[in-house]
């Protein structure tokens, strides 16, 4: 009866009042006379506080309050948004008496206006004790400057975690005779990755606003993936109990997992809690840049071997990550760096072991791709550094090694590749880039060479056996549902994603489906839009809770009209019996039924974890252009085929999948998170942490290869992630094929190419 | 931070100059960059209230008001058939539109900044800056001098030169790594090269140029001039991108010349 | 020390008195037109795009006082036209999170009035929205959006 909207091509639910502007963001809707709260932050990589004057701050006309680590509670706890219990270790205070980045708070301050604010954090004076900085990550293991020597540091997991070698987690896994396996290789290769730190430069910096609602609970409205795991990061922090803490999510302007961490909620909750009145903290963009969430440094050594054949034998990756001051997302993200790049191939054996250390420098986070980017940019790097050693086409050896449908995958926790159309993606990836015309390079009549380059790709749907998606559906009495989530539409899509499910499901359009998502009070528990875990996760729950909800539909519509349930069907409108149709009964008089004398809640709730986490597939193709002169690179053509398992909306996924070929272009050749000597982040704006524009790329081309996923709604995995982890491996591979340079740091920049290129020419 | 402590907006050109004279005074241009950093002008002074946005065609050459926008600079027909589309090609990488529409001549010459695509294509023209009590100053000499209190009114360019500049940059809209423009008049050609980072300079010329020797004017020009490390670009790379894309502008030129 | 000011916004004539080292960008979040997003701080990102006598300017970097005598247009000023341009950009996924979309709209829109005559090329639009930064979508939507629209607004003319 009505129409599918499984692969449609369905607006966003919320377009209207995202296109004409409406004030639907945090601070649009943040209380008039909201206290403004500000952070003094230390100008040092490494200090101890000696003393902190607040006095003449005070005094400032407006000041409302200053606090230092001598007013905030002392048990430690984590900004990560983790399920419980975190891997990241618990090694945050609100306000801290040892600082370690430059950029960590030193004080909060909250005024009546900004100006008061800005005014208080000139005068308050602070005396440091210098600390020798950690700055260069190869050191951080078993340095004698700690980071976190505490006694109350802890670890609720075991990760390998060891505050006193500067440890935020270690660890190894293996399977089968990695050493035999590399014995028995005809060919071998082993180099070393770096990739660096990357900004997710969401457009909406961090910002949270709070009150104290009528019953003497905060209310914490935030620009958050996570409000769940936010509600227990308060918790934590404050040391009130969670039942005194709500946390909700207004529309969001971008998040890319760097909201996937409570970045700013703590300092107004910490204000208002304490003054009892409204308070908001908006991150400036500098803010942004230098004390926030970004992708995890990484180093990573990468060992492969294949037989004369050309089978690989043995994959061997090692990790060293650098988690900056805090623990944040770090014992998971590395696990991603191997769990998520080894599998793409069969192999034998395989190894993978990894550090993770802290270091005097902004503390990293969640970043789309989550270690899986580092670790795919090096193995696929490494695939064809063997390729070009073996003298054979890297497409062919990717075809001839990776992963396939049914197989086993050794490093992906032994889960069974149940729906996989790599080798198609590759196939289509080479037909779109032309890979049999272009490969490995051309000269172009102006001078400049080209040349084109692969990857593979994959990443997860959700966290196996951890993460939860809800879904609540309520028949509204005019016949309508309201579906409530407690997932996080950060732009993706998620919300209308899920009432497309919903309405189909329930047989009815889209519009019947009202959608209120991210607040803890009123949605059901979800732990969150990460992890690329809700179209696949909270969709399944989606699934359930629908077909729960239509078991009550006919339950109920069987007993107004005097049968069995088993007797009767629904067809979205009317549930009827199936031997006489003409006995029906509306859904709109069961629902006003419902309410009237009858003691049934016309609602539904399902929640849905997975054992397994599908891998979504994807292969890009980049062509390059380079300026042998000035070495100048353009990425003049991307070509991308992906296996998200179902398209449950083409729209959604193809800008899922533009938009993140673009971060990762941007990864690949422009975007640095610099220090200088004394640890100072010198990418603190737009201006010197370049994005990339529209005129900054060629095309950006994508299709799509569905398989189907048995254990996901209508078929579906996950698309969020997996679609930045091409562009770098794709780049530095086309790099290496036009002018036979190896990049293996990023970002691969003009300078660097025509530095390689003076040295390659004698220069 | 900024702080303005007075805003003025003169009526008159002596009026501004006197506002000027004061301690702690500057004129506002766009103020697109003026945000950057913490300082505190005690008097800004606002010109729009004195005309001056124009871009005057008289015959040899051009009057520009010091409040003409990069923009106007962009898509002024006059000008760019006249120099070869080359004022477009070297603001058209600026940020962008909206800050265009803003940023002003005066303001860009005025700051004489290091990163200046503008001040690098005006000094490979034969150009004179206004300024109200001084006069008629060489840009030359103008780009050399740093803060006069004075207020600079307007520029003439004289239409005597082609040029052609050429820039590279981290992204589209980045600032330069280098940026540097060649002209040619009747006395040859004529290099200059800007963002090294520091401001933009004649490196050589005038010469007298064929096809052949255009390379070794080139490199003559890239070593005339010094260059700084930076977020943008180390002194060797800079160096090599100036003589790169000096020679190519000269040999752009030339070829067209010879069309 | 406040300047008074009289501006219109959105067709009205509005007087306040502003300090002067106040942004535009501030003065019109304060006066409703919760529209106008900061992005940055450094006058890179198009974010807070608002016309200035139909012109677009970056409204984070334009002080308040220069405003005065001025007229100022938000996206609050052109909500039949940002739905139905909104709409196109739905129609590709575009709009995505929506935080840079005002700025997007106000530069298109004004962009349509500086072609009054012709469908701007692809490469045109690309390079009069260079300096509006969005980080969901890798631009490829809006170009199609962008196409499509001034196509479409073509054929009507």
């Amino acid at each position: 009866m009505s129409k599918s909207y499984m692969g449609s091509r369905t607006r966003k639910k919320d377009w209207e009042a995202l296109t004409t502007g409406q004030p639907v963001y945090t601070d649009d809707i943040a209380p008039v006379g909201c206290l403004v709260v500000k952070l003094l932050r230390s100008p040092h990589a490494h200090a101890r506080i000696q003393s902190i004057r607040t006095d003449l701050a005070m005094k400032v006309p407006g000041v409302v309050a200053v606090y230092t680590w001598e007013d905030v509670p002392q048990e430690r706890f984590t900004l990560a948004g983790q399920t419980y219990p975190e891997p990241s270790a618990y090694d945050r205070l609100i306000l801290d008496r040892e600082v370690r980045f430059v950029g960590d708070p030193v004080a909060i301050v909250a005024a009546e206006t900004e100006e008061a604010a800005d005014k208080a954090l000139r005068l308050i004076k602070v005396q440091y004790e210098l600390l020798p900085a950690v700055l260069d990550y190869h050191t951080a293991k078993d340095n004698e400057t700690l980071i976190h020597p505490e006694e109350n540091w802890h670890c609720l997991c075991p990760v390998g975690a060891d505050n006193h070698r500067n440890l935020a987690a270690s660890g190894s896994c293996e399977e089968g005779d990695v050493e035999k396996a590399f014995a028995e290789s005809k060919w071998v290769v082993e180099e070393t990755y770096h990739t660096k730190a990357c900004q997710q430069a969401m457009m909406e910096t961090f910002r949270t606003w709070c009150q104290m609602d009528a019953y003497g609970r905060l209310t914490v409205v935030s620009s958050t993936q996570i409000v769940f795991h936010v509600r227990r990061i308060l918790s934590n922090a404050l040391g009130i109990p969670k039942s005194r803490i709500r946390v909700v999510k207004p529309r969001i302007g971008g998040g890319f997992g760097a909201k996937q961490t409570s970045v700013s909620e703590i300092y107004p909750a910490f204000v208002t809690l304490k003054t009892g009145r409204p308070s908001k903290i908006i991150f400036s963009r500098y803010e942004s840049q230098i004390a926030s969430s970004p992708r995890h440094e990484m180093e990573l050594r990468v060992k492969i071997g294949a037989d004369e054949a050309g089978n690989l034998k043995a994959i061997e990756v090692y990790t060293l990550s650098n988690t900056g001051a805090y623990a944040e997302h770090g014992p998971t993200t590395v696990g991603l760096s191997g769990h998520k790049s080894i599998p793409l191939y069969r192999s034998e054996a395989f190894r993978f072991s990894y550090d993770v250390v802290y270091t005097n420098q902004m503390s990293a986070g969640a970043y789309r791709g989550y270690g899986a980017t580092q670790g795919i940019f090096a193995v696929e790097s490494a695939i064809d550094e063997l390729a070009h050693k073996m003298g054979v086409d890297p497409a062919a050896l990717r075809m001839q090694n990776m992963v396939r449908q049914g197989d086993r995958m050794p490093a992906y926790y032994g889960e069974i590749s149940l729906s996989n159309t790599m080798d198609q993606c590759l196939q289509k990836v080479k037909e779109a880039i032309g890979w049999e015309e272009k490969y490995p390079r051309r000269v172009m009549p102006d001078g400049h060479i080209r040349g084109v380059g692969l990857s593979l790709d994959m990443q997860g749907s959700g966290i196996s056996g951890v993460d939860v998606g809800s879904v609540t559906l309520r028949v509204s009495d005019d016949g309508g549902y309201t579906m409530l989530l407690g997932c996080a539409d950060m732009g993706t899509g998620c919300d209308t994603i899920l009432a497309q499910m919903a309405a189909d499901m329930l047989n009815c359009p889209i519009e019947s489906i009202a959608v209120l998502s991210g607040d803890t009070d009123a949605s059901p528990y979800d732990s969150g839009s990460y992890a690329s875990s809700t179209t696949y996760i909270t969709g399944m729950a989606c699934v359930k809770c629908c077909k729960e909800l239509t078991g009550k539909i006919l339950s109920y519509g069987a007993e107004m009209l005097s049968c069995q349930p088993e007797e009767v069907e629904f067809d979205g409108e009317y549930v009827f019996k199936t031997e006489d149709p003409a006995q029906k009964v509306s859904l709109r008089e069961i629902s006003y039924k419902a309410e009237s004398g009858s003691g049934k809640a016309l609602e539904a709730t399902a929640s849905h974890y997975s054992p397994t986490s599908p891998p979504p597939y994807m292969v890009g193709a980049a062509e390059v252009d380079i300026d042998p002169e000035t070495g100048k690179l353009q990425v003049v053509q991307y070509e991308a085929a992906v296996d998200c398992g179902t398209v449950v909306n083409e729209n959604l996924a193809r800008v899922q999948a533009e938009g993140g070929i673009l971060q990762g272009i941007g990864m690949a050749t422009m975007e640095d998170v610099i220090y200088d000597q004394k640890g100072r982040d010198m990418s603190n704006s737009f201006m010197q942490y370049r994005l990339p524009t529209k005129e900054d790329f060629g095309k950006i081309h994508v299709q799509f290869c569905p398989s189907y996923e048995p254990s996901g709604p209508f078929g579906a995995k996950s698309i969020g992630e997996v679609v930045i982890n091409t562009p770098s491996p794709a780049i530095a591979n086309a790099v290496y094929n036009a002018i036979g340079i190896r990049f293996r740091e990023l970002p691969i920049t003009a300078e660097k190419i025509l530095l390689a290129l003076n040295e390659k020419d004698g220069k | 931070m900024l702080h303005i402590l007075n805003y003025e907006r003169p009526q008159t050109l002596e009026e501004a100059y006197q506002l000027r004279q004061k301690k702690g005074s500057a004129v506002l241009g766009g103020t697109g960059w003026l945000r950057l950093g913490e300082h505190t002008l005690r008097t800004a002074i606002d010109l729009s209230g004195l005309g001056l946005r124009y871009i005057k065609d008289e015959g040899d050459s051009f009057l520009l008001g010091a409040y003409t926008t990069l923009r106007d600079l962009e898509t002024s027909a006059p000008l760019n058939e006249a120099f070869g589309g080359a004022f477009a090609d070297a603001v058209g990488s600026i940020v962008g539109i909206q800050f265009r529409n803003c940023a002003t001549l005066g303001g860009s010459l005025y700051g004489r900044f290091g990163f200046s695509d503008v001040l690098t294509l005006l000094l490979a023209l034969d150009c004179e800056v206004h300024l109200y009590k001084e006069g008629w100053v060489p840009v030359e000499t103008f780009a050399a001098r740093n803060g006069e209190p004075d207020i600079l009114t307007e520029l003439r360019i004289y239409k005597n030169r082609r040029v052609k500049v050429l820039s590279q940059r981290l992204n589209a809209n980045d600032f330069p790594s280098v940026t540097i423009a060649v002209s040619k008049g009747e006395d040859g050609f004529r290099s200059v090269i800007g963002a090294r980072p520091c401001r933009a300079k004649i490196a050589a010329g005038p010469e007298k140029l064929t096809l052949s020797t255009a390379p070794d004017f080139a490199k003559k020009a890239a070593d005339a001039v010094s260059y700084g490390n930076g977020m943008r670009g180390s002194a060797p790379y800079r160096r090599q991108l100036a003589e790169v894309l000096t020679r190519r502008a000269a040999l752009s030129l030339l070829q067209k010349e010879a069309e | 020390m406040e300047y008074p000011i009289t501006f219109t916004l959105n067709g009205v004539k509005r007087s306040v008195s502003v300090p002067a080292d106040r942004y535009l960008l501030e003065q019109l979040r304060e006066m409703g037109c919760k529209s106008v997003k900061r992005g940055c701080e450094t006058s890179g990102c198009g974010l807070c795009t608002v016309w200035m006598d139909g012109k677009p300017v970056l409204s984070c970097t334009v002080l308040a006082v220069r405003a005065d005598g001025h007229q100022i247009t938000t996206l609050e000023g052109l909500q039949p036209e940002a739905k139905i341009l909104g709409g196109y950009l739905a129609d590709e996924g575009g709009e995505q999170c929506g935080y840079c979309a005002p700025g997007l709209m106000m530069t298109l829109l004004a962009m349509e009035r500086e072609y009054p005559d012709r469908a701007p090329t692809e490469a045109e639009i690309r390079h009069y929205l260079e300096g509006n930064l969005c980080r969901c979508s890798g631009y490829e939507s809006h170009i199609r959006a962008a196409v499509a629209y001034f196509q479409d607004k073509r054929e009507v003319k």
